[in-house]
């Protein structure tokens, strides 16, 4: 009889890895990767060919890294990579369904597949699709199935076992906003209220910010940052972010005529330098004298798209470098 | 949102044992191939060959009351192929056959009887029922990218392609043993003497043995063919391709040598012809399993090139099953 997940709950970090590289013949997919993804929600980002689909093959024990070694819930990658599957719940990017079959009997296939009993898989089965809001839908077969219908099954089959780790591959892609914010949602609560950890690997940014506690960004094979949210969302020097009802020319020359440093942040915002109180009373004073409606006046954040453009421009130039210098040695050598 | 539904709630059910994996992967593709008309089709016609092969059962059984009736049971099967050891067995008796030798008889005629079932009617119905089963079986997961719901799981390999094969090995059962098992039960029942349990006791034991040739290497080829392309109608042409190229060459390869046998008056047994032919091959280590010996070295021959498909079939399917994952 296998563990049950509930039993291996992880207590610190749910994945550790240290200097996992892969190669595939000559080219290196991964270098040197070492990284503690702690609990909570995990986003993974990079551009594509960064090697995210090949590290949650290597988590998964469905690849061998070339070197390096790596923890997944605390245990040892290869040696307990079905363990570590019965554990974890994978939800894949592509679509990926057994033909003619109806939703819930996808579902349920999965649930059999994790050893739940046939009565209990169904019960469960229905129990997840209720959950990820798939309606009578779930009575046709997968092949008619909508991209969001699909991201649902998908979901339901990576959560039916009851996973203490979930790691979602696109979880919201081909969503409508609607659609994209439950999913967040589902994503919230399973971390929030039932303590699941989950990696979530994503190209939209957006979803990272809003739900993720800790972010892992990879660019050409190399861990380009790993980092809570809050740490990388801290500007370098302290700032406010004000956002007021009409055009903000008027507001930002008020500001800089108190000598106060304001800029033109995105979407309208205005970002005022400094963050005391001395600071916070002076905007609301000009917002006074104005008679200007503030419609929020909080922290400045840098935003994900900077993070990571900046996270995978400095990757590059490292890798770039890195790919010279061999060359070189290459060169003396010969 | 139905109106009972209760956000998230944790499973703490106790698991089944992992030894079963396989067999879910095996009752979902039995299934799932079971919606197919023409496999109902083909199953229903499984069965009607017994209702034939019953009938020299009983004629050969009734032979030991009424000598008429063996008269009557010789020209029914002069028309079927028989082994040698049937044909002497037969011919060395141009009357009724005594007592003694209807019971020493009785063993090889039931034999042959169930042999050729098995290997007409059932054999042709396998390649077409394999035919139609096993080409989608692992070619539509890699299609479908639906590896990834079973390998992204506690499954292995191993159990992958046992779940696979059960699905095949299911309906060659279906289709070959339990009828050879019912026509065998059908037997008994028309026998009118009890000792024949004591004398046919082994053919149910021949049976599986038997099914066993024909099962392992069919249902291991057939997958082969399906986890080499992603097309299920490339490994389904495959599959047909290479039971009609082998029977093919292996006609044209005894057509001349039985030509200049006719014309001396003599019959041609072909040697080394049939190793040419995937379904000779199979009818050799059948009749072997019949207890019917045949040429010692030609059967040797033909278990070992059986045992070597399989072999690389099974080389294979583990190495394609697994391909999608390594890039």
């Amino acid at each position: 009889m296998s563990t049950p997940p509930s039993e291996l709950k992880p207590s610190g970090n749910v994945i550790e890895l240290r200097s996992i590289t892969k190669s595939f013949r000559r080219f290196q997919a991964l270098h040197d990767i070492s990284v503690n993804i702690p609990t909570g929600v995990t986003g993974l980002l990079g551009p594509n060919g960064a090697g995210k689909s090949t590290l949650i093959k290597i988590l998964l024990g469905l690849l061998r890294a070339t070197s390096g070694e790596g923890t997944v819930l605390g245990m040892p990658v290869w040696q307990n990579s079905k363990l570590i599957r019965q554990l974890v719940g994978y939800m894949p990017e592509d679509d990926c369904y057994l033909p003619s079959q109806t939703g819930v009997e996808c579902v349920q296939f999965a649930a059999r597949l994790n050893c739940i009993p046939a009565i209990e898989a169904l019960r469960r089965a229905h129990e997840i699709l209720d959950f990820c809001g798939a309606g009578q839908e779930r009575y046709r077969t997968v092949e008619t199935y909508s991209t969001g219908m699909r991201q649902k099954l998908k979901f339901a089959q990576a959560l039916v076992h009851d996973p203490p780790l979930l790691i979602l591959d696109e979880p919201t892609s081909g969503l409508d906003p609607d659609e994209r914010e439950m999913m967040l949602n589902r994503i919230r609560v399973l971390s929030r209220s039932h303590q699941k950890s989950i990696v979530i690997c994503t190209h939209i940014l957006p979803d990272v910010q809003q739900v993720s506690d800790f972010v892992v960004i990879l660019a050409a094979g190399r861990v380009s940052v790993a980092n809570t949210m809050s740490e990388l969302a801290r500007p370098a020097v302290p700032a406010l972010q004000v956002r007021i009802l009409g055009a903000p020319e008027k507001f930002m020359d008020a500001l800089k005529s108190r000598n106060l440093d304001a800029k033109l942040g995105p979407m309208g915002t205005i970002v005022v330098e400094g963050d005391s109180e001395d600071r916070l009373r002076e905007i609301w004073s000009v917002a006074a004298e104005l008679d200007v409606v503030v419609r929020s006046l909080t922290p400045a954040r840098n935003s994900m798209e900077a993070i990571f453009l900046e996270a995978v421009q400095s990757t590059s130039k490292v890798a770039a470098s890195a790919g010279a210098d061999s060359k070189g040695a290459r060169h003396a050598y010969s | 949102m139905p109106i009972h539904d209760a956000g998230y709630r944790a499973w703490e059910g106790r698991r089944e044992s992992e030894w079963g994996r396989w067999l879910t992967i095996s009752s979902t593709g039995i299934r799932r191939a079971s919606k197919s008309t023409w496999l109902k089709r083909l199953l229903f016609l499984a069965l009607l060959p017994l209702l034939f092969f019953a009938i020299p059962f009983f004629l050969f059984e009734q032979s030991s009351r009424d000598p008429q009736i063996w008269q009557v049971f010789s020209g029914f099967t002069r028309g079927m192929p028989q082994p040698q050891e049937v044909r002497d067995a037969i011919g060395k008796m141009s009357g009724s056959p005594t007592p003694e030798q209807f019971t020493a008889i009785r063993h090889d005629v039931w034999s042959y009887l169930l042999l050729t079932l098995m290997r007409y009617p059932q054999a042709l119905l396998m390649v077409v029922v394999v035919g139609i089963v096993a080409p989608p079986l692992i070619s539509q997961d890699l299609r479908t990218r639906a590896y990834l719901i079973y390998f992204a799981r506690p499954i292995s390999r191993f159990e992958y392609i046992a779940g696979k094969v059960g699905v095949v090995a299911f309906y060659l059962l279906s289709i070959a043993t339990l009828p050879a098992l019912v026509l065998y039960v059908m037997g008994l029942m028309l026998s009118p003497s009890l000792d024949v349990v004591l004398s046919t006791w082994d053919l149910p034991f021949r049976i599986l043995l038997a099914s066993a040739c024909l099962i392992v290497p069919t249902t291991l080829v057939a997958l082969a063919f399906s986890s080499i392309t992603l097309e299920s109608r490339y490994a389904g042409f495959g599959w047909f391709a290479m039971w009609i190229i082998g029977h093919v060459t292996y006609s044209a390869l005894i057509s001349w040598p039985t030509f200049e046998a006719a014309q001396r008056g003599e019959r041609f047994e072909a040697t080394w012809q049939l190793l040419t032919s995937p379904y000779q091959v199979l009818g050799v280590a059948q009749a072997y399993a019949f207890g019917f010996k045949g040429d010692p070295d030609l059967t040797l021959r033909s278990f070992l090139m059986l045992i070597a498909v399989s072999i690389v079939s099974l080389a294979i399917l583990f190495r394609r099953v697994t391909a999608p994952m390594r890039v």
